[in-house]
């Protein structure tokens, strides 16, 4: 019996390790955690790469295996907790199909639906490409893993409205299939698609974790999950509104793992707050024009309809936005 | 219900053209790899198996409890005591080599999530890093508790973080097939040579390797393993067909040169397992066996399909399924102190076995096997005349594979000397100068362990060598199971410690 109670990096800890402890810490072998004192062992491909937005990037920390995910989540946690918000959504996705939902809703909604939800898929599916760069790029293992999971859940919202659109198809037929078309030509998603562009190519690691989760995610989530569901529910399509519920649960944790993140590296080199302060202010322009550009757009749209209420949409994002911040000890750029 | 067919053809294409930037901006060379493409090219990627995130959420928890509940039930120390000893030790080498080398599969898969060059490439690529996050997590786990029974076990973690001449080899390995490595190059490296044609296979192997030591809780991890890596070794199929058509030579370089890449390493791996570390009567079949059935066969067969030639040094990678593993662990049990974990000398019954298997060569292993055991008659057994029986030379390295120069027979060394931009190499095959040859921009300025010590950045002197550079210690470095305490030996008794 050797009495080891623990992996080597552990031990100094002097407590049993946490499950996620064991399967997070140090996975990474060549950000000079371990012993070898290098980092690739060769000259890959990427050695630049890598060099320049990682090694080089202005945000810095002693060890960036302080970080933790505030939920833990290992593997099999992250597969249970995200089966029963998928059983929850099918319940609701079921019923649509059963008492024949679809058939009732209002072509005003219907209107919506298409034009602003619809087209969601595309920058939806840059924000995954964007969190898996974050993701390859980031530092140490669990900020690695907190990337890669909020990359597939972004893949979820975007299979879940698929779904929901095959559901509209199937009474409204040919219904959201110019949604790339809306997406590269109408004016009212042309602010957000330059910015997930330009976000595409900001390879620093941080300044694309800033520029996603802390600017144009906040905003953008916020929008769509909260408020456009809200507007669902008083449109009277109340099942989008808890889809939407359902999923945005996967983004108050994109939050909160940042949030993490951020305290971490504050609390770690005081210096990191401008850095981070700097990026914010670069980019929350762009990301605001596009929110607002939809704000004030749903509001007219709906205020046709029935909902005379939105009319503050846009400032309470930006109420929303600036709390989020300011637990962070952060602000909104001028 | 709608079908899966019915809908996720809505989430699979989400490209569009770019107005604020360039493709070339997004999916830059460098890290997308080559050949470039625009987008046109590429969007009738598809994947084989489909699947939802629905689905997979789902069929993964289960997976997982079906893990554990073997975990539950067999996975205590008291279950593991039970295995035979040259198993255990088996159950080593792989715990040390599967999961960090999993996460470095993690970031691979994130970069075609994020860099492969169609949207239905980069879904796909997202399930293959989570998959690879389980492969890494669910080992952690397993050996987490048999580190009470043998701190080896404790490699499991520290392996790829030390600089051990076999984690030197490794990370040379997977830094240049995943964490280094651009979209293309990894997907086709990593999907189509090492999983379509080793870690499938290979997992298959150990399965049944496990099943016949009855070490179930292994048996049960490779097979659930397994079965995430036969979906997303798919990613990589479409990718190398379209490369194919593009630039046939380049993925022909692509693949002769990964498949020597991972004969390299898995020979090591599954060679000493099945021919070494199981017990004789549970040996299913020899590693060459395996290897003509499951590995040779299978892979020239997917060759076929793409329409790819053999690899130029195919003749020479038959001859070395008769000796290069046999090589390797008469050299790892000469120098087993440098390495985490233990060693068995074959038996008479053994060395009747493997001349049976290896009619070619094993006269000339037998002969090594025999001087080995004599010098164990002579200095008696016990753990204080591990090291008199012991390599004392540094053993030379390949410079490209970083494994020691074992190719070859004991009688007739195939090593090969080259000289570069006026820097001596040295090689263990001509397979490994080719490689070098090919992109010496990658592999020049490394140093291996002998040249690190030439500098003084590894200290000389063993006892140094082990502990403050392989981070070894008197309780974790490799001895032999018995300490050459073996019945068909007939060594003196009284002298053992
Ligand atoms: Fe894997
Ligand atoms: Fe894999
Ligand atoms: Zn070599």
């Amino acid at each position: 019996m050797s009495q080891q109670k623990t992996y080597w990096h552990l031990l100094q800890q002097k407590r049993m390790p946490t499950e996620y402890e064991i399967v997070t810490s140090k996975l990474l072998c060549y950000t000079g955690e371990g012993f070898t004192g290098k980092r690739f062992e060769l000259d890959v491909p990427l050695k630049d790469w890598y060099r320049r937005y990682q090694e080089e990037s202005p945000l810095v920390c002693s060890s960036w295996e302080k970080f933790r995910d505030p939920r833990e989540t290992t593997y099999t946690k992250y597969t249970d907790l995200q089966r029963a918000k998928e059983i929850f959504v099918d319940g609701i996705l079921g019923e649509i199909e059963l008492t024949g939902y679809d058939a009732h809703l209002r072509p005003a909604w219907l209107h919506i639906f298409h034009r602003l939800v619809a087209p969601f898929r595309y920058p939806g599916h840059g924000f995954q490409m964007i969190a898996s760069y974050i993701g390859q790029m980031a530092p140490s293992g669990r900020i690695t893993i907190a990337a890669a999971l909020q990359s597939a859940d972004e893949m979820r919202r975007i299979q879940r409205i698929a779904y929901r659109i095959r559901q509209l198809q199937q009474i409204y037929p040919g219904f959201g299939a110019d949604s790339k078309t809306l997406w590269e030509t109408d004016s009212m998603w042309q602010p957000l698609r330059e910015v997930v562009e330009r976000l595409l190519i900001a390879y620093d690691w941080a300044e694309s974790f800033v520029g996603l989760n802390l600017v144009l995610k906040p905003l953008v989530d916020e929008l769509f999950m909260k408020y456009l569901s809200d507007a669902a529910l008083r449109e009277d399509d109340y099942l989008l509104g808890q889809i939407f519920y359902s999923l945005n649960e996967d983004c108050q944790w994109h939050r909160q793992w940042s949030e993490s993140l951020v305290r971490m590296a504050i609390e770690d080199n005081v210096r990191n707050r401008d850095t981070i302060q700097g990026w914010i202010n670069q980019w929350y322009p762009l990301a605001a024009r596009a929110v607002h550009t939809f704000a004030s757009l749903l509001e007219d749209t709906l205020e046709q309809m029935k909902t005379p209420r939105l009319k503050r949409t846009e400032r309470a994002i930006d109420r929303y936005y600036r709390d989020y911040l300011r637990s962070m000890n952060l602000e909104v750029g001028s | 219900m709608l079908t899966r067919e019915e809908w996720l053809p809505l989430a699979r294409k989400l490209d569009w053209d770019y107005s604020y930037v360039r493709e070339d901006e997004v999916f830059p060379e460098v890290i997308s790899g080559r050949p470039w493409l625009p987008h046109s090219e590429w969007k009738d990627w598809e994947e084989s198996f489909k699947t939802s995130y629905r689905e997979y959420v789902d069929n993964q928890y289960e997976k997982d409890m079906a893990v554990q509940a073997v975990h539950d039930a067999v996975g205590r120390i008291e279950n593991v005591e039970k295995l035979a000893l040259p198993w255990l030790n088996s159950l080593k080498v792989h715990a040390a080599a599967l999961p960090l080398a999993e996460f470095t599969g993690v970031v691979g898969n994130l970069r075609g999530a994020r860099f492969g060059r169609d949207s239905a490439w980069r879904t796909m690529a997202t399930f293959g890093a989570l998959d690879e996050y389980r492969h890494t997590q669910i080992p952690l786990l397993l050996f987490h508790p048999l580190l009470r029974l043998d701190s080896q076990f404790d490699w499991a973690h520290k392996f790829y973080h030390t600089n051990n001449w076999f984690a030197v080899a490794a990370r040379h390995f997977f830094d240049e097939l995943t964490v280094g490595q651009n979209a293309i190059e990894f997907h086709i490296a990593t999907n189509v040579v090492l999983e379509t044609g080793f870690t499938n296979l290979q997992f298959v192997g150990l399965a049944s390797l496990a099943r016949e030591s009855s070490d179930h809780m292994f048996e049960r991890m490779v097979t659930s393993i397994q079965t995430d890596e036969a979906r997303h070794a798919q990613i990589g199929h479409p990718v190398l067909a379209t490369v194919m058509k593009h630039d046939p030579k380049y993925a022909q370089y692509l693949v002769d040169k990964w498949f020597w890449r991972n004969w390299r390493l898995f020979s090591i791996l599954t060679g000493l397992s099945i021919d070494y570390l199981t017990a004789l009567e549970q040996r299913p079949y020899s590693f060459k066996e395996f290897m003509e059935e499951w590995i040779i066969d299978q892979f020239l067969r997917t060759l076929d399909e793409f329409g790819l030639e053999k690899p130029w040094y195919w003749d020479l990678l038959l001859d070395e399924l008769d000796i290069y593993h046999h090589m390797i662990y008469a050299s790892a049990y000469s120098y087993r102190a440098t390495l985490w974990f233990n060693f068995v000398i074959p038996g008479p019954a053994e060395r009747k076995w493997l001349r049976q298997k290896y009619p070619k060569y094993w006269d000339d292993m037998d002969a090594v096997w025999e001087q080995i055991s004599e010098r164990w008659r002579t200095v008696g057994p016990g753990p204080a005349n591990e090291f008199a029986v012991h390599g004392t030379a540094m053993p030379t390295f390949c410079d490209l594979c970083q494994l020691p120069l074992s190719a070859g027979t004991p009688r007739k060394n195939t090593a090969r000397v080259l000289v570069h931009e006026g820097r001596k190499y040295i090689f263990c095959s001509e397979p490994c100068q080719w490689i070098f040859l090919r992109e010496p921009e990658r592999y020049a300025s490394h140093t291996d362990i002998v040249k690190r010590v030439l500098s003084g950045e590894a200290p000389a002197q063993l006892p140094n060598l082990l502990t403050e550079y392989f981070n070894l210690t008197p309780d974790t470095w490799g001895k032999d199971v018995h300490n050459g305490d073996y019945e068909w030996l007939g060594a003196r008794k009284d002298s053992a410690a």
